[in-house]
């Protein structure tokens, strides 16, 4: 490869890694508040990501789905989940089904999975992102790690979110991102999608007074 | 030939000599967030001169092990001392061991530590002793798995050889900033430093490395006190010199050596601010939340090494 190939790989890694490191830490914290900052994190690191990968590839119209990624992910959905949190004033910690040890080595197995399932497709591939499939992949299953094993519903949207991350990374890492018009459309979904669950876990905590979904399963009048 | 004699010593003399200092450094610094004026910045080495002067009290139940502990500890220290390279990334010593020596040489004097602890028989002494051994049986494997990343991308456990190397290093490696996230970790762990232990505290309760020290007196007192601010020291000097090296000279020539001792201070000075300010900003966890901080140490060494084997 040459040289300015090698760098723009290096730096693309990094950034990966780091996106997997605040991953992790959605999985690993047990403050609420922590959690979605972690996730902002991760989609800001994101929104950067794809901005390097339309300016190193020179592909247009990645900057369109950048800007709209980093106006959705990085301060619309964060500010309406941390107006939700306000909202239903939420103090307590993160409760998980399963211990925390537990779930960080789970998600660590994760990680091996997703690098041991795609190696069979990143090793005849050449480009300066042939290392994020894997990444991308380990995101959307510890997102979705994250949305079964979590009780609270505010830490279930934010495993929807590090899911769609996840995803869009994957498409972006295998074929420049998906076209246009998909991309909006995947947009629009999550955010309506995470409106809808903010509504309904104002709705949650307004009849049960807790935003637990385990709750939910108990047979009511 | 005379720089491999001299080098070791002026390794031993900046060790030996700048511990306290560190130490020191820290408290002040501590203070000075919480707006307090603090003790001075010599006031370590002014601990350790009273209580050198002092009369040793030993226990009548104690054993041999009791009064041996002190030399052992701090012996192993100075000889981990004499391995590290400090001022110059080329150690003269460097063929009597490698890092994995280093690892057990700290884990030598923690060992007769929690020895001596149980040996008077002093409740808080036990509870201490287990306490240590309990979180250090979890630090080393994140310790081990973090140093074995930095081997990996080198190529070589010596860490003659690791400085060298890593100081032409030109690429971005994202299993370094792992690798380098969970020694810091570690750090923590085994200098006992807040969110594992509080250093400053006397509370049975709460107390790890304090409870185990409890029974010392005097010199013995001194001594490890002195080798465990030597271990901050050549911790910090190991994160440094390992993920940091930049700068530090790689022969042995005045000028450089100079150069070198200027930069050593200056990250050293670095990382001790880093570390009152974590400390400043966290409180202790509780003992039964250390598992789960050691084990996102241990988290972070493993996916370091599994993205060595993808990236490379």
């Amino acid at each position: 490869m040459e040289q300015h190939i090698v760098v723009n790989s290096q730096i693309i890694d990094v950034l990966a890694v780091l996106m997997l490191l605040s991953t992790i830490m959605l999985i690993g914290t047990s403050r609420v508040k922590t959690c979605i900052w972690a996730c902002v994190f991760r989609s800001f690191l994101l929104t950067l990501t794809s901005g390097l990968i339309a300016y190193f590839s020179g592909i247009h119209h990645i900057y369109i789905t950048t800007g709209v990624s980093l106006v959705l992910k990085v301060v619309i959905i964060p500010g309406f989940i941390f107006y939700i949190v306000d909202k239903v004033n939420i103090k307590k910690e993160v409760e998980s089904y399963i211990s925390y040890t537990l779930s960080l080595l789970i998600s660590c197995g994760i990680i091996l999975i997703a690098y041991y399932a795609t190696l069979p497709v990143i090793q005849f591939e050449n480009t300066f992102m042939r290392h994020c499939l894997p990444v991308s992949l380990a995101i959307t299953l510890v997102g979705f790690f994250a949305m079964i094993t979590r009780k609270k519903a505010i830490t279930q949207i934010l495993g929807l979110v590090t899911m769609e991350d996840g995803l869009f990374f994957a498409a972006l890492s295998t074929s420049y991102g998906m076209p246009l018009i998909v991309e909006l459309g995947v947009f629009f979904d999550i955010l309506v999608s995470v409106i809808i669950m903010g509504v309904y876990l104002y709705r949650i905590k307004e009849s049960f007074d807790t935003i637990d979904t385990g709750f939910l399963r108990e047979l009511r009048e | 030939m005379v720089s491999s004699i001299l080098l070791p010593i002026l390794q031993i003399v900046v060790i030996v000599g700048l511990s306290p200092l560190v130490k020191g450094f820290i408290n002040k610094m501590e203070a000075r967030i919480q707006c307090r004026r603090g003790p001075s910045l010599f006031q370590p080495y002014y601990n350790l001169v009273k209580l050198l002067q002092k009369d040793v009290v030993v226990s009548e139940t104690a054993s041999w092990i009791f009064r041996a502990t002190p030399y052992v500890t701090f012996v192993s220290i100075l000889l981990i001392a004499l391995l590290v390279p400090v001022l110059s990334s080329q150690v003269p010593l460097n063929f009597i061991g490698d890092i994995i020596l280093i690892i057990y040489l700290f884990a030598l004097g923690r060992f007769f530590l929690a020895l001596s602890s149980l040996d008077t028989g002093s409740a808080f002494g036990g509870m201490g002793g287990s306490r240590e051994m309990a979180i250090s049986s979890m630090a080393e494997p994140a310790m081990m798995l973090s140093i074995f990343t930095v081997s990996l991308t080198v190529g070589s456990t010596n860490l003659s050889n690791i400085t060298g190397t890593l100081l032409n290093y030109k690429s971005l490696n994202p299993s370094l900033l792992l690798a380098f996230a969970a020694f810091v970790i570690v750090i923590i762990a085994e200098t006992g430093r807040i969110p594992v232990d509080n250093p400053f505290t006397h509370l049975e309760l709460t107390m790890i490395h304090e409870g185990m020290i409890l029974e010392f007196s005097g010199r013995y007192l001194a001594l490890i006190e002195w080798a465990s601010s030597m271990k901050l020291l050549l911790l910090l000097t190991i994160l440094v010199n390992t993920f940091f090296p930049w700068g530090i000279t790689t022969g042995f020539s005045f000028p450089g050596l100079i150069i070198s001792f200027a930069l050593y201070l200056v990250k050293i000075g670095f990382f001790a601010l880093a570390i009152v300010i974590l400390e400043s900003s966290l409180a202790k966890v509780r003992l039964f939340r250390i598992p789960n901080l050691l084990g996102t140490s241990f988290i972070l060494s493993l996916l370091a090494i599994i993205s060595f084997y993808v990236v490379s």
